[in-house]
């Protein structure tokens, strides 16, 4: 540590002091560049330099020993410094926010709302860091002092332009050891969150669309605040979000809309790519009803009896399409395959499975197994996983049990072979 | 007596002394005979006392004030913001004005003295903040400081220490100050670097220092808030040269900030630029200030009297320049020694070193034989254990809660009975003996120089010798002393002989501050009674 830092380390001695190499600056700086606009480049750099410190100094000089953890993960981390300062950090059932500033005072402490008002993302304390990389010798860090979520809800000033919550400089404890000691204490240091509304997958697909958009300064300020905690406040939209802003966006595919389906309207489903089941698998159903290599499905009776042609289905409909996952295997065709009944109460049951295409009719020697660890997953509007089915060795075809659904319901199937994802999508 | 009355009505000035700028002590007549008299209904009570006295008085006289000006706001329903300033600048001169006030004033400037030259201490190897600051100007910062009691207090909390909460705020107040000058803040940016690093207080600070009108500073504020959402360096840091923003980027700004603050009026690009020039400006300005003397000519006369002799003199009823240091907590004194015990041993010696002895992590490293992080582990480690025997006993016994703000008061009390516990230590097992082996008249002069803080000159005047038997007397005597706590410490801590030999500076500080700060009563008194009969 230079001479002057080491001074002001024995000045400021609650203070903790961390010095920063050039080629640490450097590094981290090149390190993170997928970003849609500079402000978010640099504050996922403060971020990171911040972060990497901190976990250095809490196992080797911070007196604790417990284990601290990234929140939610570290894939999540550009996704959130894509939009807003801070870093959650878990210790235990602790977790600390880490909110880096570069500005010259440390005058005032300013915290995001996101970090507040979000019950899934508040934290139980609040640790205020100043950066500093000016020099041509590295930088500092300075850990200055420390606040809780208690705190800055009844005390904080609220900026409801910023959206910050702001504590001035004497309202924080600056002796980190305070707070290890208060943690093991397990005090009420966090104030009541309000929950936030719940979007409808249609309402998160619209904010997407408007929020998605690169802009050159966070989107945090286009929408209110309830409707952006709750986009964000949910791990896949927030991804999704990221993903969108940062990379460029394939067409999106419309859903199968099963209903017309049943109705005997292919017309959309068509120009989707689906097929009736015997224009893709001919006539045999060697495939399906087999007596083997179905996983996902423990009793083959129960296949029979929901089959479609059953007397208690006033409809059935199978659909299939033949889907390319980019993998270059000469021997695979595979073809995802739509089961869909309605029964005479109306309501609506379906399965999809998935099955190689065997190319027997043109005297073709395909493989009649799928591949090891294709996958096929079936997930509701908000990205939940109610199935992932995988294939084993000698499996034939993989399918998901039966579902229900109302009219209007929405549900993602992926198929998943190592790094290779297709996304299908269905409304009821 | 005398020093509480010179403590609570003596300003301090500085004044020329044969070309030399020397402190001034000018006592006010009001507040001596004021203090006086609260003398006569309280004669047992000290300086923390009564300052905590005259701030419960000056924080009810506020609230009372505050409370007449709502009533006389809401009285006038066409009061405008410049009637509201206008009543808000009175109570601040009434406020100012009042005794109560002025006495605070009289108490921080004592506490301002001996903060500015700790710090001065602190920071006199450092070349080049010598050759931006002399002592003097660290004095005169403290008094700045001190100027505003009501500020300087307003985050105070009875039933803490009030002088030792006083110190601290001093102390680290000076260094505040003095931070952006030592080549670590923002003082070399560029306009728009600038603008960029400095904290949105202190350009609000600066902005009121130019305009008045609070809503032509939230314009400001506002347009520099959009700017920080869309101006970053976009090139690997390191430069203190920043870029003017593109068009594109002020425009971006613009629509920012009519989407955030829905102005009457639509701004446009132009608009920002020119708020955040005017931003620039303020901060430039306020960042190199003009500090005028208090005791400059005014502008109508070619001269006039320096501001201290404006005041009523009087002879100094002073004797002792002396600092109350407010005992910490008797019940936290008598459990810490149990406390202590339960501590490995190499962190009680750790925290003697470090609480007692005032070194940094990096000089203790070398008696352990480890490094600077090892050390600063171990610390962090002892105090962690310590803070929660204490918040326990605290909790039990107490009734103390163990939310994190009541901890924070709980370790404040903590480090204060570390640092008296083990300066006592070191001064009942090593310091006070040795004292008593060191020649009178050199122990006369250790009291004068370290205690009153005299210098060589004005104590071979007390004595009366030679300057230079003075300088020869206090090398001889401290050497003597050193080199006891030297011999002490290598025995007590087994420490390695080359990090105690030749004495290091930091026990040279020591024997300095343990005879400025640490005091026996007993000895101060026989010295007392020694130095009349010299």
């Amino acid at each position: 540590m230079s001479t002057i830092l080491e001074e002001l380390a024995t000045i400021y001695s609650d203070h903790v002091w961390l010095e920063v190499s050039p080629q640490q600056i450097e590094k981290t700086w090149f390190a993170e560049h997928d970003y849609s606009y500079y402000v978010a480049r640099w504050t996922a750099f403060k971020n990171r330099l911040t972060l990497d410190a901190f976990l250095v100094w809490i196992k080797e000089e911070s007196g604790i020993d417990k284990q601290a953890d990234l929140w939610p993960s570290i894939e999540d981390l550009p996704s959130i410094w894509e939009v807003v300062n801070g870093t959650a950090v878990q210790i235990g059932k602790t977790r600390i926010i880490l909110i880096p500033n570069d500005e010259t005072d440390i005058d005032e402490f300013c915290v995001p709302a996101e970090w507040v008002d979000i019950p899934s993302w508040a934290g139980d304390y609040y640790l205020a860091v100043q950066v500093n990389i000016d020099g041509p010798n590295g930088g500092w860090l300075r850990f200055w002092g420390y606040t809780t979520h208690k705190k800055l809800k009844q005390a904080g000033q609220f900026d409801k332009i910023r959206r910050t919550y702001s504590l001035e400089r004497e309202e924080l404890i600056e002796d980190l050891n305070v707070m290890w000691v208060a943690r093991k204490f397990d005090g009420d240091e966090k104030a009541p969150v309000e929950s936030l509304p719940n979007l409808s997958a249609a309402e998160a697909e619209e904010l997407l669309k408007q929020l998605g958009q690169p802009s050159c300064y966070s989107p945090r300020f286009k929408v209110d605040f309830e409707k952006w905690g709750a986009l964000i406040g949910n791990r896949t939209w927030r991804r999704e979000l990221y993903q969108r802003r940062v990379m460029p966006q394939p067409p999106v595919k419309p859903a199968l809309e099963l209903w017309r389906c049943l109705q005997n309207d292919f017309v959309e489903a068509a120009q989707a790519g689906w097929q009736k089941f015997e224009e893709v698998f001919g006539t045999t159903y060697e495939n399906f009803y087999g007596l083997r290599g179905i996983r996902g499905l423990s009793y083959n009776r129960e296949a029979y009896r929901d089959s479609p042609g059953s007397p208690k289905h006033a409809a059935s409909v199978k659909l299939a399409k033949p889907i390319d996952l980019g993998v270059k295997t000469t021997k695979l065709s595979l073809a995802l395959v739509t089961v869909l009944t309605q029964e005479v109460n109306q309501q609506i049951r379906f399965r999809i499975q998935l099955s190689p295409i065997i190319k027997s009719q043109a005297g073709g020697t395909g493989s009649r197994n799928l591949p090891e660890g294709l996958k096929l997953i079936f997930t509701d509007e908000s990205g939940k996983i109610f199935q992932d089915v995988a294939a084993g060795s000698g499996d034939r075809i993989i399918q998901t049990k039966l579902f229900s659904g109302e009219p209007g319901d929405r549900f993602t199937v992926k198929i998943v072979l190592r790094n290779a994802c297709l996304t299908e999508r269905f409304i009821i | 007596m005398d020093e509480i009355i010179e403590m609570f009505s003596t300003y301090l000035g500085l004044g020329d002394s044969n070309g030399r700028l020397v402190i001034r002590q000018v006592s006010d007549s009001e507040l001596a005979t004021h203090i006086t008299s609260l003398l006569q209904f309280y004669p047992d009570a000290n300086a923390e006392f009564f300052a905590r006295k005259f701030l419960k008085d000056l924080r009810q006289f506020l609230r009372s004030l505050m409370g007449d000006i709502i009533t006389l706001v809401l009285s006038n329903p066409g009061a405008n913001t410049e009637f509201v300033m206008l009543l808000l600048l009175n109570a601040l001169r009434l406020c100012l004005e009042l005794r109560e006030s002025r006495h605070l004033v009289v108490f921080l400037q004592h506490i301002g003295k001996i903060s500015a030259r700790r710090v001065y201490r602190r920071w006199q190897n450092r070349l080049q903040l010598t050759q931006l600051y002399t002592q003097q100007d660290f004095y005169q910062i403290a008094w700045s400081i001190a100027s505003n009691p009501a500020k300087f207090f307003r985050k105070f909390k009875f039933p803490s220490s009030l002088t030792n909460y006083a110190r601290s705020t001093m102390e680290r107040k000076i260094n505040d100050e003095i931070f952006p000058h030592l080549g670590l803040g923002a003082h070399m940016c560029s306009d728009w670097g600038l603008l960029r690093r400095e904290s949105r207080s202190f350009l609000k600070e600066a902005l009121q220092t130019r305009w008045s009108e609070k809503q032509l500073i939230d314009c400001y504020l506002s347009a520099r808030d959009c700017f920080n959402q869309i101006y970053a360096p976009h090139t690997a840091p390191g430069s203190h040269s920043l870029s003017k923003p593109t068009v594109e980027q002020f425009q971006a700004m613009a629509d920012l900030y009519n989407q955030l603050v829905q102005p009457a009026t639509i701004a446009g690009s132009e608009d920002i630029r020119q708020w955040l020039n005017e931003c620039i400006i303020a901060l430039r300005l306020y960042r190199q200030i003009d500090i005028t003397s208090i005791d400059t000519p005014s502008s109508s006369e070619e001269y006039s009297p320096p501001f201290c002799e404006t005041i009523p003199d009087r002879p100094s009823h002073c004797q002792w320049e002396r600092l109350n240091v407010q005992e910490p907590a008797e019940q936290f004194m008598a459990v810490l020694p149990q406390f202590l015990a339960t501590i490995p041993e190499n962190h009680r010696q750790l925290l003697l070193l470090k609480c007692g002895c005032g070194l940094s992590f990096r000089l203790i490293a070398p008696f352990f034989g480890v490094v600077p992080s090892t050390v600063n582990h171990r610390y962090n480690t002892a105090k962690q254990a310590l803070l929660n025997q204490v918040a326990q006993w605290a909790t039990q016994m107490l009734g103390v809660s163990s939310e994190s703000y009541d901890l924070e008061e709980i370790s404040a009390r903590l480090e204060e009975c570390l640092k008296k516990y083990y300066q006592d230590f070191v001064f009942r097992s090593v310091l006070q003996n040795a004292l008593s082996l060191v020649d009178c008249q050199y122990r006369t002069m250790l009291h004068l120089r370290y205690f009153r803080q005299m210098n060589e000159a004005d104590i071979a005047c007390q004595l009366p010798i030679s300057t230079q038997e003075v300088v020869n007397g206090l090398a001889t005597s401290s050497q003597s002393l050193e080199s006891a706590i030297a011999s002490w410490l290598q025995n007590h801590i087994e420490a390695p002989p080359d990090l105690l030999m030749p004495v290091p500076n930091w026990i040279t500080k020591l024997v300095q501050t343990l005879v400025e700060t640490y005091l026996d009563h007993n000895f101060i008194s026989t010295e007392k009674e020694k130095c009349q009969q010299f």
